[in-house]
């Protein structure tokens, strides 16, 4: 990626990892490749043929590029932080790589960034991890998202009446809506018919809240009712932080059941046609490093933010400091002006151009925003983008920033 | 590139012999055809009017149109879906475009493989063809085809075949006959997984009318 757009992809992230600061939640850095070993236990969201796996020449043992990042913050906090007291408030930032066999191969490293919340457990722990992942998306200017919630106890339940070598496709075909297949999948698997009008149904169970109220009255047992009674208990919570309307719910997708434990959900909006970002509850995965605990967690996938920002028309670009080219003149002055352009803010090379239209070609194949140009006594400022410009005889101060700046200028 | 106008629902459908089938699906369903049906090369055909625009593409890429959401809903056959993962829904089987994957070979073939080397199977399906094999537990060598697959037994370059088969004439013209059946297939409607979510207002009635 080249600039302009890795700097604004830079501060995506940076904005993202501030709103998980605001709420909170402390930073940490993991190694982008572990032992095998360590991650494999750990996994749960990725598929294993998705891995990136390499043996380490030094010792011999299997080593693989991280597939997700949350298995590494598990474990340090079974290993390296157990003296300090729950809830651990956790966020990270890094790339994770897997082999991608969907999505025409699309990509391989995948930047993320997301939060962990361990030590937790009950529906406010959830409430708080979806509503820093919706802030964070509102800081960067997105307007128009969803928030889809799923419960995958529904999944412990209704899958129980499934032979175990049927379950996964049962759970692809039920995530794919695809009532046709379903069917002729529970036919063949032996499964009865009230059984399978019961999963059958679970394929048209989403929309907003009210399909809550909906399976209830489809799913009566004890173990259906408190899943759902747990998921309806984030939902009235996202309602008191002013999020109800954007909420949703689908009940059918079942895909991840062997990781989350409750309440999980996806972050929509157009533009990449997949989601912005996943998370949700995983009450069991602390217990694989011998630490159990409670805990849930979100993660951003950045260019897919990045994706419906564009798609929505949203540029972060403006956001970035002014950028300032200073040429002409001599060694020692261009240093010195430099300097005091850093001193308001803004981002400055220097460049010891011959002409002022070398120097504008520099500047603009090199998105500059203005050219500080010198010549014995006198300072000319170009703003690039329009080409105006105007003389300088002091030092810049705000007010010649705002100038600077197309659009800002008073 | 351009960005996708999202005040109609986009429709990919596959060029060829299903979309006139198709095209009488959706008109029994009142969904407007005009645009679908016109003679015209346009590969990208708008009726304002009734809010959709359909795309025209080759059968395999409907998914991918449909998977990045430049599509809202595709038509696509259900071994396209089987022969490679694409995250989508598939909420409505339009039981037209009927046919099976089946193996097939000379009348005499053991589908078990001949004991000296593995069964050679040619296809165009390669995922489907060893997706099978390997849950029957049978080692075979795949041999990549692009058609006329029936070719393969009759000049010895495979044992057996993996094709879909209609009514099975090709197969009798070639002195070929089914082994076994690997699945039923129809053209199913497809749905991007975030586009029915937040549009789910323009594009349920349309999937409501097609299954009805």
């Amino acid at each position: 990626m080249l600039p302009p757009a890795s700097m604004t992809r830079t501060l995506l992230w940076q904005r993202l990892m501030e709103t998980f600061d605001l709420h909170g939640y402390q930073r940490v850095t993991t190694p982008p490749f572990e032992y095998a070993e360590v991650i494999e236990r750990g996994l749960g969201t990725v598929d294993r043929r998705d891995l990136v796996r390499f043996v380490e020449p030094d010792s011999g043992e299997v080593a693989l590029l991280r597939p997700d990042i949350t298995p590494q913050i598990a474990r340090i906090i079974a290993t390296r932080l157990q003296d300090r007291p729950p809830p651990w408030r956790l966020s990270y930032e890094g790339t994770v790589v897997r082999r991608r066999r969907g999505r025409a191969r699309r990509q391989h490293q995948v930047l993320q960034c997301g939060i962990e919340c361990v030590g937790l457990k009950g529906p406010e722990a959830d409430a708080e991890v979806i509503e820093v992942a919706v802030r964070a998306c509102e800081q960067v200017g997105l307007r128009d998202f969803l928030v889809e919630l799923a419960q995958v106890k529904i999944g412990a339940e209704v899958l129980d009446h499934v032979p175990d070598n049927a379950r996964a496709a049962v759970v692809d075909t039920l995530a794919a809506k695809d009532a046709t297949s379903l069917e002729r999948l529970l036919k063949e698997a032996g499964v009865i018919a009230g059984e399978r009008k019961r999963l059958g149904m679970l394929c048209d169970l989403y929309g907003d809240r009210t399909v809550i109220a909906d399976a209830r009255r489809r799913l009566r047992n004890a173990a259906a009712k408190r899943a759902l009674d747990e998921l309806e208990r984030v939902v009235d919570r996202l309602e008191t932080a002013g999020l109800g309307d954007r909420v949703g719910i689908d009940l059918s997708d079942l895909r991840r059941q062997s990781y989350y434990t409750g309440v999980s959900m996806t972050l929509l909006a157009e533009g990449p046609g997949e989601p912005l970002g996943l998370g949700g509850r995983y009450d069991h995965l602390l217990g694989r490093y011998d630490a159990p605990a409670p805990a849930t967690g979100f993660a951003f996938e950045v260019d897919n933010v990045l994706w419906a920002l564009t798609d929505a028309g949203i540029s972060l670009k403006g956001e970035l400091p002014l950028r300032v080219l200073v040429a002409g003149g001599t060694f020692a002055g261009r240093r010195k002006t430099a300097d005091s352009w850093r001193a308001e803010g803004a981002r400055v090379a220097t460049l010891p151009a011959k002409s002022v239209e070398d120097a504008k070609r520099y500047a603009r194949a090199w998105d500059y925003e203005l050219l500080v140009w010198q010549r014995g006594r006198t300072t000319r400022l170009t703003r690039l983008r329009d080409g105006r410009s105007r003389a300088l005889n002091a030092e810049p101060d705000s007010a010649v920033v705002s100038w600077a700046r197309v659009g800002n200028e008073s | 590139m351009r960005k996708r106008n999202r005040d109609s629902v986009v429709i990919a459908v596959p060029k060829g012999r299903v979309l006139e089938q198709l095209s009488a699906r959706f008109a029994k369903a009142g969904i407007p055809t005009g645009a679908l049906t016109a003679k015209s090369r346009k590969l990208i055909r708008e009726d304002k009017a009734a809010g959709l625009s359909f795309l025209l593409l080759k059968p395999d890429d409907v998914p991918t149109y449909v998977e990045y959401g430049v599509a809202d809903l595709g038509v696509v056959g259900r071994d396209v879906l089987m022969e490679r993962d694409y995250d989508v829904f598939a909420p409505v089987d339009l039981d037209i475009g009927r046919c099976r994957m089946m193996v097939c070979g000379l009348p005499d073939e053991a589908i078990t493989g001949r004991g000296e080397r593995p069964l050679r199977v040619a296809t165009k399906f390669a995922n489907i063809a060893e997706q099978h094999f390997r849950s029957r537990g049978i080692p075979i060598e795949l041999i990549f085809c692009q058609g006329s697959v029936e070719l393969a037994p009759l000049t010895g370059l495979a044992d057996v075949i993996v094709d879909l088969v209609e009514t099975g004439e090709t197969l009798r013209q070639n002195g070929l006959v089914t082994l076994e059946p690997i699945a039923d297939i129809s053209s199913v409607v497809i749905a991007n997984r975030v586009g029915l979510k937040l549009r789910r207002g323009a594009i349920q009635p349309i999937l409501d009318a097609l299954r009805g």
